[in-house]
């Protein structure tokens, strides 16, 4: 009897803990109460990610927080498996939850994503990447170009660092082709840049070694570079250069070898500093949740750009020098999303719902600042 | 007299509580499984205000519990042998991948289907058939066959141009938006299972191995035919499966399938299941083990769970199920 009754506690304390913890997900600050009348007055988009964790998780989660501050709109975060079937699930959910829209982060099962979205009169949009021109639905706003329309062209900027630098043998390492489309885009500038830079061929640039997702596949591909180029001095890392190129390196036999990265974390600024990172770079996630949450919100307003085009712009944000990386810390990435990237005047500024004679060019024109214009802004 | 009639009553009533006790205590292991399931509903539906039950909250949970109930059940003869398989996401994976070309290929819907069962049901053979040859544990050869299957897909998605989409997406609409197929099948599949496992001579065969593989062989029991036919089973259930999982998004990446095999173990604890096989396992565990995981998946979502504790929530959860299956004899929950 005593261990049934000790059962009963248990499963009594545990379910106020679950009640407890089953706060909704803008539940963050202490304004339940306010949040929630927010919720039924406005509406609810859905977001999508594999994560909250990593930086982008939590600039993302973060900029919608300070949107759902100032707009008549709330968040639901789900975090999403990889595979087809989660992504599909989690969309479901989402859906059955009562979101009016939803921002996915990945192109995962498109067609059969925009079907649930049509179904369930849901508008849909693809944040962390651009999308094939052969799907359409009225409730799809497109995707975004992470990399600018051009990727060729932050290659080049890195190509400038390393040139700058003074680096002679370059090994460059890449998520595989299927997974990271824009990554012979880039390597491509890269080697052209630094081609026009260095017309005398002193700067040789070895062949790509592509590996998959995991740090040890990464770590196999930089132990591969050193030992085909023993002579190596610098590695382009595409995949993950920050969180898996960068460890990798400082764990070989080689630690000296400086990093091109396409990426960022909290070793950044003093990596940078130290000069064994010559280049970093990540995404503006402001720039990207504002691009896509002004389409979705003007549409669920029951207004369209008259100029819309399928995939739409964002800047990528390259750093060089310890300088740059405070101004992004500052500018694009800071804890007060009212002085980051896209502020809430300025998004309402291109958006129809506010302004009429809002066009998507303009909407485009904002998410591509590059880090001194939106410091010039400030 | 009045006095007696009291006394009789008390004890009556003492009595009936002792019954209910005793009832209690002979069926702890039927409570069990179906606490979790219970626990998930009952917090779920309060904190969605019964949103849990909408109509198309329900089509949700139907269409998201088909892949992982067919798995399930078809794995728990695996499992009832105190086997552990984790090679099935990379076989649907495969599956999925062979079905997507045949059906390209200009195949009908039912010669997809057989050959979803096919290429399945060779995985599962192959399977058992390193396990049995090589005198390894069954996890160790599912261990071969999830990186032979998981290879060969992506090799096959890393080394094509385009992405491997299912083209005419109208010929797998039985399995993608006919809700009365999914529903009769996944009963006719429980029925199945239930009668294969319950009562049938595959299913007590494979918990008499699974309690001790030496008696059952003294027994009269063929261990390792036993083992084939439950392998064989499961191959086909996971190949039934693989047309729903492909169903849901039309398209096969390197990623399908990841996970699933988890989900398994998950859904199989949650409903109560012994992970040692063996006398104990029930074929109920699959059923209340995945209805439960898919609930508290979508509940989770429905009630917009903070990010950062969704795994909390669950290992909550998780823990407490775990808690009441810890609190059995040892050797009725750790794999040997």
């Amino acid at each position: 009897m005593k261990t049934l009754l000790k059962k009963v506690l248990l499963l009594t304390v545990i379910s106020v803990l679950l009640a407890a913890c089953g706060a909704k997900s803008n539940d963050s600050s202490e304004a339940n109460d306010s949040d929630k009348k927010q919720t039924d007055d406005g509406f609810t988009i859905g977001v999508m990610l594999y994560n909250y964790t990593d930086v982008q998780g939590k600039e993302i989660k973060s900029y919608g927080d300070y949107l759902a501050e100032h707009f008549n709109v709330n968040f639901n975060y789900a975090t999403v498996g990889t595979s087809e079937e989660d992504h599909i699930a989690a969309l479901e959910n989402l859906i059955a939850s009562g979101v009016d829209a939803v921002i996915s982060g990945y192109d995962t099962s498109l067609e059969q994503s925009l079907q649930l979205a049509e179904q369930a009169k849901v508008y849909y949009g693809v944040a962390l990447g651009d999308v094939r021109d052969d799907v359409s639905s009225e409730y799809f706003v497109g995707g975004l170009y992470n990399f600018g329309e051009k990727p060729e062209t932050i290659g080049a900027q890195y190509a400038q660092a390393a040139y700058e630098a003074g680096v002679k043998n370059i090994g460059v390492t890449s998520f595989q082709e299927f997974a990271f489309v824009d990554a012979p885009a880039i390597i491509s500038g890269f080697k052209e840049k630094l081609a026009e830079l260095d017309p005398a061929n002193e700067i040789t640039v070895y062949d790509t070694e592509y590996h998959m997702f995991g740090p040890e596949d990464v770590s196999s591909a930089v132990t591969k570079v050193i030992s085909d180029h023993p002579e190596v001095d610098a590695i382009f890392g595409l995949g993950s250069g920050m969180d898996f190129v960068y460890p990798a390196i400082l764990n070989s036999t080689k630690p000296d070898i400086k990093v091109l990265a396409l990426g960022y974390n909290d070793s950044t600024p003093a990596a940078l500093e130290n000069g064994s990172v010559l280049a970093a770079g990540t995404n503006n996630y402001s720039q990207i949740i504002a691009n896509v949450f002004a389409q979705l919100y003007d549409r669920l307003n029951g207004h369209e750009y008259t100029d819309w085009e399928l995939n739409g712009s964002v800047d990528y944000p390259i750093f060089s020098s310890v300088e740059e990386v405070e101004d992004f810390q500052k500018y694009i990435v800071p804890g007060d999303k009212s002085n980051g990237a896209v502020t809430v005047e300025e998004l309402k500024q291109v958006m129809k719902t506010f302004n009429e004679n809002a066009t998507w060019q303009e909407l485009q024109q904002l998410t591509t600042r590059t880090l001194s214009e939106i410091k010039e802004a400030r | 007299m009045k006095e007696v009639t009291h006394i009789n009553g008390a004890n009556a009533r003492s009595g009936g509580l002792s019954k209910f006790l005793q009832f209690t205590k002979a069926n702890k292991n039927i409570f069990i499984q179906y606490s979790s399931l219970i626990l998930v509903f009952s917090f779920f539906m309060i904190m969605s205000n019964g949103d849990l039950l909408s109509v198309v909250n329900l089509q949700t949970i139907i269409r998201q519990l088909a892949v992982l109930f067919i798995i399930t059940v078809g794995l728990m003869f695996v499992f009832s042998h105190g086997n552990m398989d984790i090679s099935v996401g990379g076989v649907i994976a495969l599956t999925s991948m062979i079905v997507t070309f045949t059906l390209n290929a200009g195949a009908s819907l039912f010669v997809a289907t057989l050959v979803a069962i096919v290429v399945s049901v060779g995985c599962y053979l192959l399977n058992i058939f390193i396990a049995n040859q090589f005198k390894l544990m069954a996890v160790i050869a599912s261990l071969a066959i999830m990186f032979s299957t998981r290879g060969v897909v992506t090799y096959m998605v890393s080394t094509s141009n385009e992405s491997i989409k299912v083209e005419d997406i109208s010929k797998l609409a039985l399995f993608s938006s006919n809700l009365t197929f999914t529903i009769t099948s996944l009963i006719v599949i429980a029925i199945v299972g239930i009668v294969l496992f319950n009562y049938s001579k595959i299913g007590k065969q494979n918990k008499a191995v699974g309690d001790n593989p030496l008696a059952a062989m003294q027994s009269g029991v063929d261990v390792k035919k036993s083992k084939v036919i439950s392998y064989l089973i499961a191959g086909i259930m996971i190949g039934f499966a693989s047309m729903f999982s492909l169903a849901r998004s039309y398209t096969v990446s390197e990623n399908s399938g990841m996970g699933l095999e988890m989900d398994v173990i998950v859904a199989l604890v949650l409903g109560g299941m012994a992970l040692s096989g063996g006398s104990k396992s029930k074929i109920s565990s699959a059923i209340v083990g995945s209805i439960t995981l898919v609930l508290l998946n979508n509940g989770l979502i429905m009630i917009g769970v903070r990010p950062e504790i969704v795994s909390l929530v669950k290992g909550i959860i998780f823990l407490i199920v775990v808690f009441f299956i810890l609190r059995r004899p040892r050797t009725e929950v750790i794999p040997r």
